[in-house]
């Protein structure tokens, strides 16, 4: 007898069909939700983290000493801290902006997760790369003076540094603020993954060169004016801002120094209705001019290379200001 | 036919149930989702004030008004700071700033200008716009040029710098 096989073939009940489809979809919603809240909370935790950052450099300043050296940030696996600069922003239409963002490596297969949401800072002069990677955060912060003080220069890095031949100022300053600065005597004598800074000599291992100009009578050091050479770019500084060109991007340096114009010439503005103030209790004072001439070049800086320009009226003032009976800003202490 | 009408009521419990499940995950995520806002609102709001106490703890020694001395506010600066408004956007956070005199005491609250500056009690520098803030103070020394005759001196007071950042509502 041959038994009929049923034309049907396999046969589902149509709850089952329903069952898979449906539940197919809500696992497909979980999962997908899941991720993407995994996603959100990740973007939440690294904003968090760049405000903290933001935060943590606030209290951090020189206050009436040149320098500070706040403890480096230590993280438990690899970061990427981001950075950029505005000269004009419609926030901050003066003084320009920075922002912060910040990711890391996962834990899971080892990409990199898309950075948070950029924090503001507008009263701040950060100096870094566009990206510092690492688990380790170094920080330092010098006072720019161009006579009175301007502000104060916060250096952020993630690299270990190498300066070859620095003089001794430099070697001084540095040894008491960056913890990831070697001083050497040789190129070679450098860690090999280190970014290597030669002062006034070329050598095709040098990572940028450091060459000062300062000839004038009143120069405390060589270094008082100088530029950097990196690569294709060139940077030039006055005072610290020679370390503000070592530890950042040419591009965030050059946008910095110009809000730093911007600060120069309100803080000139603003020394210049001091004056107007003192002298109608018998306080006089001839900086005037001077101060007028700094608040209008420093306003209007195409780049680094005006810095010197600046740099020569800011010593004529600085001399007059010191003999003055009326002394009208404190200037920098040694 | 039996069986068929008890398989059609079994598909729509089962529908039922599932529409069920599918309500009921929704309006779980969207209470996490208003919960967790809310903290991110709250998380947004203290790190703010907390960005905005790191700052007043060193607004007394920013160039702006720093007499070149650790906690001393140059006061004829400040006076002139008062009329600047570039600086609205710089110390953001900080939504009200003023210096108050201390020693020596003035009962009535004068605001300061150029001209009563030995008999003024007040400078406000940054008026606040809202009533929802907090005010911290920070204790300095308050110094401004003086002359006698030919000798110019700092003539000094003691003052508080009061900033008032937003108030962190829970």
């Amino acid at each position: 007898m041959i038994r009929k096989r049923a034309k049907s073939g396999f046969e589902m009940p149509f709850s089952w069909v329903f069952a898979i489809i449906v539940g197919s979809i809500i696992l497909f919603l979980a999962i997908y939700g899941t991720s993407r809240y995994i996603g959100v909370a990740r973007e939440e935790q690294y904003t968090k983290t760049a405000a903290e950052i933001r935060n943590y450099l606030n209290p951090i300043v020189t206050g009436i000493a040149t320098s500070a050296s706040p403890p480096p940030i230590r993280f438990t696996q690899e970061t990427r801290t981001y950075f950029d600069c505005r000269e004009i922003s419609s926030q901050s239409p003066i003084f320009g902006r920075q922002t912060i963002a910040f990711s890391e490596k996962s834990r899971i297969g080892g990409d990199w997760g898309e950075p948070g949401g950029r924090i503001s800072v507008y009263n701040k002069y950060i100096f870094a790369d566009e990206v510092e990677e690492g688990k380790i955060l170094y920080f330092g912060v010098m006072g720019f003076y161009m006579g009175f003080k301007v502000d104060d220069l916060v250096f952020v890095s993630s690299e270990d540094y190498c300066f070859v031949t620095p003089p001794n100022e430099v070697k001084k300053k540095v040894q008491g603020i960056f913890q990831n600065v070697n001083i050497s005597n040789t190129v070679g004598d450098c860690e090999e993954d280190s970014v290597k800074v030669c002062f006034d000599f070329v050598d095709n291992r040098c990572n940028m060169t450091v060459f000062g100009t300062c000839n004038l009578e009143d120069c405390e050091t060589k270094y008082d004016t100088g530029y950097i050479n990196k690569g294709f770019d060139s940077n030039s500084f006055v005072g610290n801002l020679m370390y503000a060109a070592i530890f950042s991007s040419s591009d965030i340096y050059e946008c910095n120094v110009k809000r730093l114009g911007m600060k120069m010439s309100e803080l000139s503005y603003l020394y210049k209705e001091k004056i107007d103030l003192v002298q109608t209790r018998g306080c006089m004072s001839d900086i005037g001019a001077n101060l007028d001439v700094i608040a209008q070049r420093s306003s209007n800086m195409q780049s680094s290379l005006d810095l010197e320009r600046i740099y020569q009226e800011v010593v004529a003032m600085d001399e007059k200001n010191e003999d003055a009976v009326c002394p009208i800003y404190a200037g920098e202490e040694y | 036919m039996r069986n068929k009408k008890r398989a059609q009521l079994k598909i729509q419990e089962m529908s039922f149930m599932l529409l069920a499940l599918v309500l009921f995950f929704i309006i779980a995520g969207l209470f996490y989702v208003m919960l967790s806002t809310t903290n991110l609102r709250t998380e947004y709001l203290r790190l703010q004030r907390e960005g905005a106490i790191t700052l007043v703890a060193r607004i007394a020694d920013t160039p702006e008004l720093s007499c070149g001395k650790s906690l001393c506010v140059d006061f004829d600066k400040a006076l002139v700071l008062k009329k600047r408004g570039a600086y609205d956007d710089f110390w953001r956070g900080v939504e009200s700033l003023e210096i108050r005199k201390i020693y020596p005491y003035i009962s009535q609250d004068i605001e300061c200008n150029a001209g009563n500056i030995d008999t003024c009690s007040i400078l406000t520098i940054k008026e606040a716009e809202t009533t929802d803030i907090i005010k911290d103070e920070s204790y300095v020394v308050l110094c401004r040029k003086e002359a006698d005759g030919d000798r110019v001196y700092d003539k000094c007071e003691i003052g508080v710098v009061i900033a008032g950042t937003k108030k962190v509502i829970e």
